[in-house]
């Protein structure tokens, strides 16, 4: 209770503090026809050099879109669509930096204006010489599926670039699906995070992260339905980190109901220091990135592939791991590559009868 | 003792069930704007005619007090009329006719620019037209009857009461149209600098009155500039009168909203209705 308390009191104060001295302009539209409810914030500060936005709204549609071009920074916008049968997207992103920074945002939130149809929103972003850049997209349903894109750039000096970013979300009330892709994003830390829950527990997710350094041609994708949730890096993934790391894990989660302790997981990853990694098709033997949780099946698996460059100083290992009910407990193995070594395929899969973790690596 | 004879007639036509909105809200550290709009895409028309005589009735044994009572509340996208009438024991006849067209198809939009020196425009345009014409003769001489009436079109505003009528003779035509609107916002980091909520159209209401008893008629014209200190949109122009005893009335009210055109309407509703050999002499 009373870590709870300093917790609010901390939060509360940081709050305050961060509303003092800080002059800022926030416009809200909102619109609905009854079946399904849009609505757009943007927050303006004194450190937005200029913007310029057009919002067009079609309540009958159940539409709402929006242009944006900006210098300076952008503290934060969000849009939200909500509809009658408990679908909702949500899209969210800032842009934090000084002058120089610049760039260009786009979104779209639709729906179905059906009773039990479907919602979804779309965004892109394009951001500039920034310090940090958050964008988020995330769908649910009334039956407890959820699913979420977030993308983190942050740099100390002003070297954050995100370059053709677009991340959709959707809901239906059987399925919740969230994807993010960007043509480069480069900073001092780079974090995607693609993941998707279902109202069993069960979670798939996509995770890559890294540091000085830059990622292109990153996309990733995720869903989840009843007892299934399931995660995917659909494209090859460049990963160019001279100075930095980089990365890439898949993650399955099969939740039991009756004790959690008993979950199921799997995971695999690969991780690079200093040097080039690519993922999945430069590596026509490697798997797909995929995280898959199924409660009907019985079944989780995580499947990962790279290959690298690595620098004289650098380091790259594979790791994988599972743990599984009728074992109760978890294994776990980590391959480091040995010089020469430039490939790594990566499994772990547990379910009833068919358990394994197991690398492979290349010459 | 003759009875009250009723002939309605409703014509109703919707391109699409359930209203559509949409609202925005422009909020400074030191001060917030907002807007509520909501309407939607159909037709209604309506014909009444009723004659006859307020009377009491036998009801499972019991006598019900001779009583008349109507209420009427349409509009759309802040165009409205509201009607009450409530008489007793008298000589009663009314034809009415109505007509509301509103269309909510058209998308919203919204341009926000913030320029290098702070300054911040907003600019809403919305595009949802709504044309209101209703007209009503009303003849009646008994124990008491009260009238109220009201219209609105966009914070724009006609009214009159006639109450403890022992004898009322009233025809009233009202027009009202809405093109569009738009809206202009001026503002900084701070603070919301300039507002102006502008609908373009207009309202047209002229009424002749014989009647005794208490007569109130009222108008209202409001400024398009928002009053951001106070919050509320003021009046450029208001007026209200209330007269006592025995009187007639003609009243002539034209408003046009944000614009300068102001041409009468020959066509008002009130010349659409029948010939009803009345005579407000």
């Amino acid at each position: 209770m009373k870590f709870f308390k300093a917790a609010v009191f901390v939060i509360t104060a940081l709050a305050l503090l961060s509303a003092v001295g800080f002059c800022k302009l926030s416009v809200t539209v909102s619109c609905g026809n009854g079946f399904s409810d849009e609505s757009s914030t943007v927050t303006y500060g004194e450190d937005t050099i200029s913007a310029s936005q057009k919002l067009v709204a079609d309540p009958r549609g159940g539409e709402m879109s929006n242009h944006f071009n900006f210098q300076g920074s952008l503290p934060g916008a969000s849009s939200t669509c909500t509809d009658s049968g408990g679908n909702q997207v949500y899209l969210y992103r800032m842009v934090s930096g000084t002058q120089s920074t610049h760039g260009s945002w786009d979104w779209s939130i639709t729906s179905s204006s059906l009773p039990g149809g479907w919602v979804q929103g779309e965004l892109w972003l394009n951001a500039y010489n920034a310090k940090l850049i958050r964008a988020e997209s995330s769908a649910s349903n009334s039956e407890g599926d959820k699913a979420r894109s977030t993308a983190t750039i942050s740099s100390i000096s002003i070297v954050s670039n995100l370059d053709n970013y677009y991340t959709k979300a959707y809901a239906d009330p059987y399925t919740a699906s969230t994807a993010q892709s960007a043509t480069s994003a480069k900073g001092d830390t780079i974090n995607f995070d693609t993941y998707a829950t279902n109202k069993e527990g069960d979670m798939a997710e996509s995770y890559t992260s890294g540091t000085n350094g830059e990622v292109k041609s990153y996309s990733a994708k995720a869903y989840s339905k009843w007892q299934e949730a399931y995660a995917e890096l659909d494209k090859t993934m460049q990963a160019n980190v001279p100075s930095g790391s980089i990365m890439q894990k898949m993650y399955a989660l099969k939740y039991d109901l009756a004790s959690p302790r008993y979950n199921d997981r799997s995971e695999s990853k690969e991780y690079l220091k200093s040097g080039y990694m690519l993922t999945k098709s430069a590596n026509p033997n490697g798997y797909a990135d995929t995280a898959y949780a199924s409660k009907y099946y019985d079944i989780t698996s995580a499947y990962s592939s790279a290959d690298f460059t690595r620098n004289p100083n650098g380091v790259a290992y594979s790791f994988a791991s599972y743990s599984n009910k009728p074992l109760g407990g978890s294994v776990s193995q980590t391959v480091y590559a040995p010089n020469g070594i430039s490939s790594f395929n990566s499994f772990s899969l547990t379910g009833p009868g068919q358990i394994g973790s197991e690398q492979v690596v290349k010459l | 003792m003759r009875s009250l004879l009723v002939a309605l007639v409703l014509i109703f036509f919707s391109s699409d069930a359930g209203s559509v909105y949409w609202s925005s809200t422009v909020s400074t550290d030191s001060s917030s704007w907002s807007i509520y709009r909501q309407s939607d895409t159909f037709q209604f028309e309506q014909h009444g005619y009723v004659e006859g005589t307020i009377s009491s009735i036998e009801f499972k044994g019991r006598t019900l007090p001779p009583y008349l009572s109507c209420s009427s509340d349409f509009g759309s996208n802040d165009v409205h009329l509201q009607e009450r009438i409530a008489a007793r024991e008298g000589s009663y006849r009314s034809e009415d006719m109505s007509e509301l067209k509103s269309s909510a198809d058209a998308e919203i939009t919204k341009n926000t620019t913030k320029f290098p020196s702070g300054l911040y425009t907003i600019d809403y345009e919305e595009e949802w037209p709504v044309f209101l014409g209703a007209g009503r003769l009303l003849a009646y001489q008994g124990e008491n009857i009260n009238y109220r009436d009201y219209a609105e079109n966009n914070r724009d505003s006609v009214g009159s009461n006639f109450l403890y009528s022992k004898r009322l003779l009233r025809l009233r035509g009202l027009d009202m149209h809405l093109e569009k609107m738009n809206i202009s916002i001026l503002a900084d980091d701070n603070s919301l600098q300039h507002i102006e909520v502008m609908p373009i159209g207009n309202l047209s209401y002229k009424m002749d009155a014989n009647a005794t008893g208490i007569a109130d008629l009222y108008y209202r014209k409001t400024a398009s500039q928002y009053d951001i200190k106070h919050k509320i949109y003021p009046a450029l122009s208001e007026g209200w009168e209330r007269y006592y005893g025995s009187f007639k009335i003609h009243r002539q009210i034209l408003m046009n909203l944000s614009s300068l055109d102001l041409a009468i309407d020959n066509q008002s509703m009130s010349c659409c209705l029948g010939n009803t050999g009345e005579t407000l002499n």
